[in-house]
């Protein structure tokens, strides 16, 4: 699982600094997809709610830092997301297009649905998607879009994001 | 006799319930003061690292324009040369060489006519999370930056405010925009004189709101007119331009009126922002010159 967990923080290193210095910059884009969710979401999905948990408190962290979102946010809903998305491993089979997009869109819902109750819990510092607001389903398309493309992606390399163990 | 506890424990659980633990007091600790500024630790590392990102794609993206560049250069060397080679390929130096020294002089200009001590800092990222708007600057402590510290930007004519320090790193430091949701300015408007407080709406499109201004100003306030930082509590100098009033909301059973304020500045075109040091004291106080420039 550490090898799962290494090569899964270094490309979520990647994405998150290829977000903030390059994508976020594109200022003609309306919204930014959440490469990092979908990374996580996927990860979790061929491996196991451990993996997941991990990869996802890993790679919220990361992301925590290149935010002026209160650091521990993206960690708490990467960690839930990982994990719930860990649970669903080997429920369904993985196809090219319907299944990722649709995880995508999931996952994307979930996040929304977590800032809501840790904005409830922690107060008015952390911000909640609003459910008539442009940027939930801007974003959630945007994901539900993006995730068959970054499945793909990642299904290249199966030895570097597979658990050989299939940990659960 | 069965040895088994009756409670199964789950690994996978028990992790889960450790990482959220340990995200739950990160978010308690984030917005107080805790021993340890975990925030302070990871921006700096992940923000250099954010930098450098910025350097190599910026180096790429320079690599592709100049290569792109020089193919152009190629093809008006062959004209030129045809027709008056040395002539006109001075003049072309000469022109490119102006149009520099135009920039730079424009650049020097802003930094002398504010006089505030100031520091010219370039935006290297944006917040990654779509909820969230900072903003990276590639100045920090070294270059003498603090948190709270106000920034202006000049685009064309104009000046105005842009956002605060919120977080600072060895080397680069994260600007809060008046377009986030968190940020408060109080204003007032420079001609009518009343006051309000600047609240951004979470996106750069979306235009501010001016809040808490006296019903009894509807009538003196119109469309187009230009509000500016009030000075109050010292946040931010007096008299910066924010923007201008788009919009009047006022319900009669409110006692105050909301202004749609659009900004001064344009953010899809900021590049390069000066931070005001308001501790070292000039002159003519921390006050910024009347502002000469035109309207929407």
């Amino acid at each position: 699982m550490a090898r799962t967990v290494l090569w899964t923080s270094i490309i979520v290193l990647f994405l998150s600094l290829f977000e903030s210095a390059v994508l976020a910059n594109l200022t003609f884009l309306p919204v930014l997809p959440d490469l990092v969710l979908l990374v996580v979401v996927y990860v979790s999905f061929i491996n196991s709610s451990t993996a997941g948990s991990t990869t996802g408190f890993i790679s919220g962290l990361l992301l925590d830092f290149l935010s002026a979102a209160p650091v521990g946010l993206n960690a708490f809903t990467k960690t839930v997301t990982g994990f719930i998305a860990g649970r669903f491993s080997g429920s369904f089979n993985l196809d090219r297009l319907l299944i990722p997009a649709l995880m995508g869109f999931a996952a994307t819902m979930l996040k929304a649905l977590l800032t809501v109750l840790l904005s409830f819990f922690f107060g008015p510092e952390i911000l909640k998607y609003r459910l008539l607001g442009s940027a939930l389903w801007l974003e959630t398309a945007a994901n539900t879009l993006c995730a068959p493309v970054v499945f793909s992606l990642m299904s290249f390399f199966p030895t570097l994001f597979t658990n050989r163990k299939g940990l659960r | 006799m069965n040895s088994r506890l009756p409670v199964k424990f789950r690994p996978d659980f028990i992790l889960l319930g450790l990482y959220l633990l340990f995200s739950g007091i990160l978010l308690a600790f984030s917005s107080g003061g805790f021993v340890v500024n975990f925030r302070n630790i990871g921006f700096s590392i992940m923000s250099g690292a954010q930098r450098g990102v910025y350097s190599v794609s910026s180096f790429f993206s320079g690599s592709v324009a100049a290569v792109r560049e020089l193919g152009e250069l190629k093809e008006k060397y062959r004209e030129l040369t045809v027709r008056l080679e040395d002539y006109e390929l001075l003049q072309r130096s000469n022109a490119d060489i102006r149009v520099e020294n135009e920039h730079l002089k424009t650049l020097l200009g802003f930094t002398e006519t504010i006089s505030i001590k100031n520091i010219p800092a370039e935006i290297v990222g944006r917040d990654p999370n779509n909820l969230y708007s900072g903003i990276t600057l590639n100045r920090g402590v070294h270059q003498g930056i603090r948190r709270n510290m106000p920034v202006i930007a000049f685009q064309g004519s104009n000046t105005g405010l842009v956002g605060k320090i919120v977080q600072v790193g060895r080397n680069t430091s994260l600007m809060m925009p008046l377009y986030d949701y968190q940020c408060f300015v109080s204003a007032r408007l420079e001609t009518s004189r009343y006051d309000g407080l600047v609240n951004g709406q979470g996106n750069s499109d979306s235009p501010m709101v001016m809040k808490y201004v006296k019903k009894r100003a509807r009538d003196d306030i119109k469309i187009g007119d230009k509000v500016i930082t009030s000075g109050d509590n010292y946040n931010y100098p007096k008299n910066i331009p924010i923007g201008f009033v788009s919009r009047i909301r006022g319900l009669d059973y409110e006692t105050s009126l909301e202004l749609d304020i659009e900004p001064v500045i344009d953010y899809s075109r900021l590049e390069n922002v000066f931070i005001l040091d308001m501790t070292v004291p000039t002159e003519g106080g921390n006050e910024m010159p009347e502002s000469t420039e035109g309207g929407m």
